[in-house]
């Protein structure tokens, strides 16, 4: 008899929980975007002020020259969609609980790798078309090169960056006695075919 | 004219129902057992904490001569004796002098080479002490002395600071920093005061107080550079503020009388 009672007082109990989690239940129905990293460009930047400026000059300053990556984004069509529905209670909304965001944009593609190469005689360790990434630093944290594969892998939430720009500074002059550059920017993925971007400056 | 009047009857009020009480009483002397006191002074620092260094805008305690108002209550257990609770609104609102003062100094020491940005969560800051102490009390019938000695906490904030120095025609960045390498928000407070007054009714007496505020201060800068490429960090300097902090705040106070005792024991 009093085993009755227990179950019993567990079956009344469920519907009970149920309404506890439906009022922190946020049951949206999320949309599940992706993206692509559709386009990339590069331009030389001059850091010799207080902020690095991009410029058309051909002649730059060695100790303060950068070079700048602007990736545009593109969404995809809309592919999931995720609905949560208690079992017993709709959801009442009561109070929040941290609720993920309506739409999410995941990257599509995955980025590898990113690599700086130059194809002139950078100094006496680095001959023509030597990797010199270790060179280059993010501006304005002074982080690897290699962190960018974080940021063009990244999952936004609510709202995708379209156009994004990343100033890496060379942190390294060149040797003096060369004066002519050209640096290959190489963009490496997992499921599609390199991106290669290509500058040229003088450094002075 | 209105407002005028209703504030003659209304002192008017207050005088009389003191003389009407005045006249059941047979003296004023030692009476009282509960006072209520606002006060309105200048506080004046005597001697401060700084050292003469950048650091020094980065604390918010003022150093300079200001109009702070106080409250107090005195409940007298003996006759001769009382203790009291004492409330005074300290600030400091020299945010923006400190800010400007900052990025000045950082400019002139640093602005030749590089590109200088100055940084310190300044702000404008309300701290109330509070103190609690013992009272001694000297009255006649129309005057009265009291000697106090109290104790209490000072409390303030020691920001941090920064400066960004962008090497001119470079891609070098360095910052320089100034950290508390022991951070000391509170400072045991001594207060010796004496307040003197004279009694212009039963209920309402007016006073002038002095008193002198004694701490320590106890903490510690360190001045550090950091390299952002090499992400090295060098320790450059440490500035310690251990000073003796002297104030003296000279205030008016008007006391209301909010009980009365005839039969103190001695």
């Amino acid at each position: 008899m009093k085993r009755k009672y227990i179950v019993l007082l567990i079956l009344l109990s469920l519907p009970v929980l149920d309404v506890f989690y439906a009022c922190c239940n946020c049951d949206t129905n999320t949309e599940e975007k992706f993206y692509v990293n559709s386009g990339f460009l590069l331009k030389n930047l001059d850091n010799s002020g207080a902020e690095p400026q991009e410029t058309q000059s051909t002649n730059i300053n060695k100790k303060a020259y950068g070079i700048r990556l602007t990736v545009n984004r593109e969404s995809l069509t809309f592919l999931k969609k995720q609905t949560n529905q208690p079992l017993f209670s709709s959801s009442a909304y009561a109070f929040s609980c941290d609720c993920p965001p309506e739409v999410t944009y995941d990257h599509k593609e995955v980025v590898k790798d990113l690599k700086i190469i130059s194809l002139n005689d950078f100094n006496g360790e680095k001959p023509a078309n030597s990797d010199v990434t270790e060179y280059f630093k993010i501006y304005k944290k002074y982080s690897d090169i290699n962190d960018i594969v974080k940021y063009l892998n990244y999952d936004f939430g609510y709202k995708l960056k379209e156009t994004e720009y990343f100033d890496l500074l060379l942190m390294v002059p060149p040797a003096e006695a060369n004066i002519q550059h050209q640096f290959k920017v190489v963009i490496t993925f997992e499921n599609r075919l390199p991106v290669e971007l290509l500058t040229t400056v003088n450094l002075i | 004219m209105k407002n005028i009047t209703i504030f003659i009857c209304l002192l008017f009020t207050v005088f009389l129902s003191n003389r009407v009480y005045s006249q059941e009483e047979t003296s004023s002397m030692y009476t009282n057992r509960f006072q209520l006191k606002v006060e309105g002074g200048l506080n004046i620092p005597l001697t401060n904490m700084n050292q003469n260094k950048i650091t020094d805008y980065f604390i918010e305690y003022s150093s300079e001569s200001k109009f702070v108002p106080s409250l107090s209550a005195i409940w007298f257990i003996r006759k001769r004796f009382g203790v009291e609770a004492d409330l005074k609104f300290v600030y400091f609102n020299d945010k923006e002098v400190s800010a400007n003062k900052f990025q000045q100094f950082a400019s002139n020491e640093y602005g030749e080479n590089y590109f200088v940005k100055a940084s310190s969560p300044i702000s404008n800051n309300f701290i109330p002490v509070v103190s609690f102490g013992l009272v001694y009390r000297i009255e006649t019938e129309h005057f009265y002395f009291y000697p106090k000695f109290s104790i209490g906490i000072t409390s303030f904030y020691s920001n941090w600071g920064s400066i960004d120095l962008k090497e001119k025609n470079t891609n070098n960045e360095y910052r320089i920093g100034y950290t508390q390498g022991k951070i000391a928000k509170d400072n045991f407070t001594i207060i010796p005061a004496l307040t003197m007054g004279y009694k212009l009714s039963n209920r309402f007496w007016v006073d002038l107080n002095l008193k002198t505020s004694f701490f320590r201060s106890n903490f510690t800068y360190e001045k550090t550079l950091t390299n952002f490429y090499t992400k090295e960090e060098t320790l450059i300097e440490q500035i310690p503020y251990k000073k003796n902090v002297f104030e003296t705040y000279v205030s008016f106070g008007v006391t209301y009388v909010l009980s009365k005792k005839n039969n103190y024991k001695n």
